[in-house]
């Protein structure tokens, strides 16, 4: 066991007066070189003082409040332009300290079901307690926005510039992966439809092949760049939705192009998001056709 | 906590491209977000530009990051990142002191704007109203707390880390980062208390509307 493990164990009845003088003198000289022990006991010894001075006072009765004083406070209460209205005292001085290790996380475990109890009693600190933990979710909960897509690709430039002629500067990135991919994919639909009409012009039973083959072309091409526009914008989409958990994306989303205008982005995200959709849904039926 | 493969900053540091492109996809988002809270949401293309000219520093200077010294990566990375930021910050504030001088008993609240304006330009960019209060409060606190404040609750770096970046004892930064939430749990009380309920109440109507 070493020394700061050995105070730490003994701490608590040295609190509370229970060791012999040899003991606790050990214990001060530890803590004459160890910074870490002399702020736990300076807590732990604030601590058991205060809950020693409230052990003394209880013994008499409470105060009853003044006549009247409940109502007044519901009224307060229930005034509207009164809200916020600080209603409650401070908590107890000389508990801050043990009150800000338990928000940090840090107080000792021996001092834990003390201060609990203390909690249990007094509103101030409680309430205290409660702003400051509701006040720490909310600063966990607040967002940073995200870097636009674009910015990888300029810092890359910037640096590669810098570099000579050692990098490459175009920056395969993951917008321009998925902007590759969705015109890949968007290419071979294309030959697939056009092969299509081809196969179903060719055996037909008029025999006159090229001309029909021709006039129907226009709207297959159409439908063909139609999809490739859908798909483009749902692949962006995606890559959107997976980069941006947090719903910050309109920097980076007004800045994306859809192809042919068919989903302008001049609509909300929501309205766009619901186009996209119906955009898909409509593709079984016109294929059908 | 960010970091990376001792192996990987060996061979950028040999010039390796694949190499320096993952320290740039690793640290982009935190140095960027970093940069935004040390610097505030006002300009959007201020906040880009400082990512950039931190990451030309580190590339220039990579061939001076020794790990054999016990440097983490990462520590060494942050100290551009504050370096630059602190140098930005004192750029902005010249235009705000007066001749006069009068602004000087306020000044650790660096505040270019009157504060009814404040939350106005961050719009831009923190998203909901949530995440632009803390924005604000944050941007009030003074430069050292800020620091400490954001490498130790968003970065998650350590005590230990956050002293070798800021050059100050352990026992400074955490003093620092306690003076720094109590003054944010000071700013953000009465907004705490009047809109916990609303707040709930808004996530269920954007739940609805979708």
């Amino acid at each position: 066991m070493n020394d700061c493990e050995r105070h730490h164990e003994l701490l608590s009845s040295e609190c509370a007066g229970e060791l012999d003088p040899a003991g606790s003198g050990r214990q001060r000289v530890h803590r004459l070189s160890c910074s870490n022990c002399r702020a736990a006991f300076e807590l732990a010894s604030a601590l058991e003082r205060h809950l020693r001075a409230e052990r003394r006072i209880p013994s008499a009765p409470p105060p009853l409040p003044p006549i009247g004083l409940i109502e007044r406070t519901l009224d307060r209460l229930r005034d509207p332009n009164l809200r916020g209205i600080e209603l409650h005292s401070e908590p107890c001085d000389d508990l801050l300290p043990a009150l800000t290790a338990w928000l940090e996380g840090d107080l000792d475990p021996t001092a834990r079901p003390p201060l609990e109890r203390h909690l249990a009693a007094c509103v101030p600190c409680s309430d205290y307690l409660a702003d400051a933990e509701a006040c720490d979710r909310m600063l966990a909960a607040a967002a940073a926005p995200r870097p636009p897509l674009e910015l990888r690709d300029r810092i890359w430039t910037a640096i590669a510039s810098e570099r000579g002629s050692s990098f490459s500067v175009a920056a395969p990135t993951r917008l321009r992966r998925v902007v590759f991919s969705a015109a890949a994919a968007a290419l071979l639909l294309v030959t697939l439809l056009l092969d299509r009409s081809r196969s179903d012009a060719l055996p037909g039973p008029t025999g006159a092949g090229s001309p029909v083959a021709d006039s129907r072309s226009t709207p297959v091409m159409q439908h063909a760049l139609d999809s490739i526009a859908r798909q483009r914008n749902l692949i962006l989409r995606a890559a959107l939705d997976e980069s941006q958990p947090n719903g910050v994306g309109s920097i980076t989303r007004g800045e994306i192009v859809p192809v042919r205008g068919a989903l302008s982005t001049k609509r909300s995200g929501n309205a766009w998001h619901r186009s996209v959709q119906d955009a898909l849904l409509r593709e079984p039926r016109s294929k059908a056709r | 906590m960010v970091d990376i493969a001792n192996e990987v900053i060996a061979r950028a540091r040999r010039g390796d491209e694949a190499a320096c492109r993952e320290i740039l996809a690793t640290f982009e988002k935190p140095i960027f977000q970093t940069v935004f809270r040390l610097v505030g949401g006002r300009y959007p293309s201020e906040i880009e530009d400082l990512t950039q000219e931190i990451f030309l520093k580190i590339f220039r200077a990579l061939d001076r990051f020794e790990p054999e010294r016990g440097v983490k990566f990462s520590t060494w990375i942050y100290t551009f990142v504050k370096n630059h930021c602190f140098d930005a910050l004192k750029r902005k504030r010249v235009p705000t002191v007066p001749m006069d001088g009068r602004r000087h008993a306020d000044d650790e609240e660096y505040s270019l704007e009157p504060p009814g304006q404040s939350l106005e330009p961050a719009v831009a960019l923190a998203g909901d109203e949530l995440s632009r209060r803390v924005a604000a409060a944050v941007e009030k606190l003074p430069p050292d707390q800020r620091i400490t404040f954001v490498l130790r609750e968003y970065q998650d770096l350590d005590y230990q880390e956050i002293a070798a970046i800021c050059g100050c004892s352990e026992g400074t930064v955490k003093s620092r980062l306690h003076r720094a939430k109590e003054a944010l749990r000071h700013h953000l009380r009465t907004y705490v208390r009047e809109h916990a309920p609303t707040l709930a109440m808004r996530t269920d109507d954007s739940n609805a509307e979708s």
